[in-house]
């Protein structure tokens, strides 16, 4: 499920492995980046891809072994090359888990004590934090010729774009949940 | 005054506002500008190794040495054994790889998968400048010394000879080793951005055949470039620090080195070419306004002529004294290969069938590659038997063989999608009549050259000799004629990307029609710095 708004939902793929601060409040759903490819699908592409390496690396040194050659100089030969493809592959193993890092930014709007409260975080930058008064909240989208549905909380002065990382029909419905949630919680004229 | 705030924070924050030219092209980190650099720069190395091939059709024109001679006028061999090195080494590393994988599979892949940019946008600026200095390496290398005289596969021992007055062939191997780099850096990019960036509904096998022919060509350097650099690496330390991996007299062996080449060496011909594959595809799909004949074929026949790649890598050294048994696996083995190749080839042909097809200069390109591409892979065939073989090893039939299957097969592909996808990425058409001319001049100058060719290594005409006896003169003559035909096509190919980029004329989101409809026509000509920053959503089969 890519998308779900139940209360705490969570949203946008796997949830990312960072506590949540604000978990006992009244409405809250957390958004974050799309990712296509799940842990077990990269578990299996790098099998796939060590596997690709071992057969190529044991085809490279014992299929056409040259005879001449001392075994210190063979031994030396392997342990260089096959160096170089550990290397390879750690690297891409590590990329990917950097990449999967990146995605553990999220977003968290939240109706707690009274306020309506946007969170940004992103794993190695400070926390951005908005409040507004959830009964003076407007929510609307917009369509702009670069942006689709692009959804807007605006409230005293200030705008702040949620769920950029998200389809425009999530986008969309969204909207459509943070108004019910507003309606629900917000106390006229506070 | 209302401010949008922005609760999502990019990466990397190129192309809001106005940047610098500096600022955008050479510290950039967004995907298309550094496709469109990687496109430039390749670009001019090709220009760089195309002089050195005009060069030696001169010097080959005529019997005799015309030009290459020292100041007392005697022949001097390591003039042409520089100027075969240069143009073999920047045409491989880089000129065809760059602009296929780097180029267009940075411009183009992300876009057709959805993704806002790659997963990493500054290991992708340093992938493009490690190239770039890499290349710049390899150029200095021609004029370092004595220059590089060794040819583009390095071997042993003539490379790891003539160590103490001789660092240009130092700095080819480190040109090689920074563009080893660059590319390893750059396959892992692509490869997570694959696999884990596609938009929501964009299953792998929705996913266009240029996103995955870019994929696997990603693979295929992932698995390959290693082991060149370690035996580069030792090849440095056979050169510099004494040791004798590949020095029989130390124990070591030549051979070896030759094994550990041609493992990177023969998938790397795939690395050039697949990319050519995917772009083929799409335009002939375009063009022939039906979709692409038998897409999961044409995909699995990607991921098999990769697997294949590997294990045929000793079918380039018959000669080297490997054993009767394992030459005939090798043969086998690379007979095999034209199996997936026969149905990618039967299927663009099929996707033609019964199609409205339109002539535009990128389907005489695609057309173009599929008829050179065809020609060399049967005579690669005659090559894959090991008998014959014997007699046409390092012949100019291997130089008409693999010019044909890979070189100009695979520059096919950079001009179909360069025409194909100008308009994308410069928002102005190229002047199509010009473009016809360029293809129609490119294509008889090539055959010109190469055909001839075949002629001269089945009478026996020895490949790597500045000189040949007079008997070779005819074809010699004709094969000069073609490339200075190819030549001066590539000068009016530089003039019409200039005039495009200057005075051509604006260009709708998608002027091919209905037959084009992957992602990237989606999007306005040019594309927008932030490309699905809000995600598309895919329905239904894309292809």
């Amino acid at each position: 499920m890519i998308y779900g708004f139940e209360n705490n939902a969570m949203a946008g793929g796997e949830p990312p492995a960072i506590g949540l601060s604000g978990e006992n409040a009244a409405w809250q759903v957390v958004l974050w980046p799309h990712r296509s490819l799940s842990r077990r699908g990269l578990r299996i592409f790098l099998l796939i891809l060590g596997g690709l390496f071992s057969f190529f690396a044991a085809m490279t040194f014992l299929a056409p072994t040259p005879s001449g050659i001392r075994w210190s100089a063979h031994l030396g030969v392997v342990g260089i090359v096959l160096g170089f493809m550990l290397g390879a592959f750690l690297l891409v193993w590590g990329l990917f888990l950097r990449n999967y890092r990146d995605a553990r930014y999220h977003e968290r709007i939240a109706i707690d004590d009274g306020m309506l409260v946007i969170e940004a975080r992103h794993p190695k930058r400070p926390l951005k934090r908005w409040e507004f008064r959830p009964y003076w909240t407007n929510v609307r989208t917009r369509t702009t010729r670069h942006v689709e549905n692009q959804l807007l909380l605006s409230s005293s002065g200030k705008v702040v774009a949620i769920g950029a990382f998200l389809t425009p029909d999530e986008r969309a419905a969204l909207a459509v949940e943070i108004e019910d949630a507003i309606l629900r919680h917000a106390t006229p004229g506070t | 005054m209302t401010e949008v705030t922005t609760g999502h924070d990019h990466a990397h924050d190129d192309g809001h506002g106005h940047p610098s030219f500096f600022t955008r092209w050479f510290c950039s980190t967004n995907h298309k500008d550094i496709g469109i650099m990687y496109l430039w720069i390749a670009g001019f190395f090709g220009l760089v190794a195309i002089i050195f091939s005009m060069i030696m059709r001169a010097e080959l024109m005529y019997p005799g040495v015309q030009f290459m001679n020292d100041e007392s006028g005697a022949p001097n061999g390591q003039l042409w054994n520089v100027a075969i090195t240069a143009h073999g080494i920047l045409m491989m590393f880089f000129v065809l790889i760059p602009g296929l994988f780097g180029g267009f599979g940075n411009f183009f892949m992300p876009l057709q998968i959805g993704a806002p940019d790659m997963a990493f946008p500054r290991l992708n600026n340093l992938s493009l400048w490690l190239f770039t200095a890499g290349g710049t390496l390899a150029v200095l290398s021609v004029f370092v010394g004595d220059g590089a005289g060794v040819g583009w596969v390095l071997y042993a021992p003539l490379s790891t000879t003539n160590t103490a007055d001789n660092m240009s062939v130092d700095l080819a191997i480190f040109a090689v080793h920074l563009s080893g780099a660059s590319s390893i850096l750059g396959a892992i990019n692509i490869m997570t951005t694959f696999l884990n960036m596609r938009a929501p509904g964009m299953t792998l096998f929705r996913v266009p055949l240029f996103a995955w022919s870019i994929f696997i060509t990603a693979v295929l350097i992932l698995l390959a470039l290693p082991v060149l650099a370690g035996a580069i690496t030792m090849l440095l330390t056979d050169r510099n620090f004494g040791t004798s991996f590949f020095d029989p007299a130390g124990g070591g062996d030549p051979i070896l080195y030759q094994h550990l080449l041609w493992f990177f060496g023969h998938p790397e011909v795939y690395i050039i070419i697949l990319p050519a594959f995917g772009i083929v595809s799409h335009v002939i799909a375009t063009f022939s306004n039906k979709p692409v004949f038998g897409y999961l074929g044409m995909v699995w026949a990607l991921i098999g002529i990769g697997l294949l790649g590997f294990v045929v890598w000793a079918h380039h050294m018959y000669t080297s004294g490997i054993s009767a048994d394992t030459q005939a696996y090798f043969m086998l083995a690379t007979m095999v290969i034209a199996v997936p190749t026969g149905i990618k080839i039967f299927s663009w042909i099929a996707t033609m069938w019964g199609g409205s097809i339109r002539f535009e200069t990128p389907m005489l390109f695609a057309i173009g590659f599929i008829f050179l591409f065809t020609l060399g892979g049967v005579t690669g065939i005659v090559l894959s038997q090991a008998g014959v073989d014997r007699a046409l090893h390092d012949t100019y039939y291997v130089v008409a063989h693999f010019h044909y299957v890979m070189s100009i097969g695979a520059t096919m592909g950079v001009f179909a999608g360069m025409y194909y996808w100008l308009g994308k990425m410069s928002g102005r058409q190229y002047p199509e009549f010009w473009g016809k001319v360029h293809f129609w001049m490119f294509f008889v100058g090539v055959n010109i050259t190469f055909f001839p060719q075949h002629f001269l290594g089945f009478a026996g005409m020895p490949r790597r000799y500045m000189d040949y006896n007079e008997a070779f003169a005819g074809w010699n003559w004709w094969s000069s004629i073609g490339a200075f035909i190819s030549g001066i096509s590539f000068v009016l190919f530089i003039g019409i990307v200039f005039y495009t980029l200057a005075r051509g004329k604006k260009v709708a989101d998608n002027p091919w029609g209905e037959g084009a409809d992957t992602l990237e026509w989606t999007l306005p000509s040019p594309p927008p710095a932030h490309t699905f920053e809000t995600l598309p959503v895919i329905r239904g089969s894309n292809h």
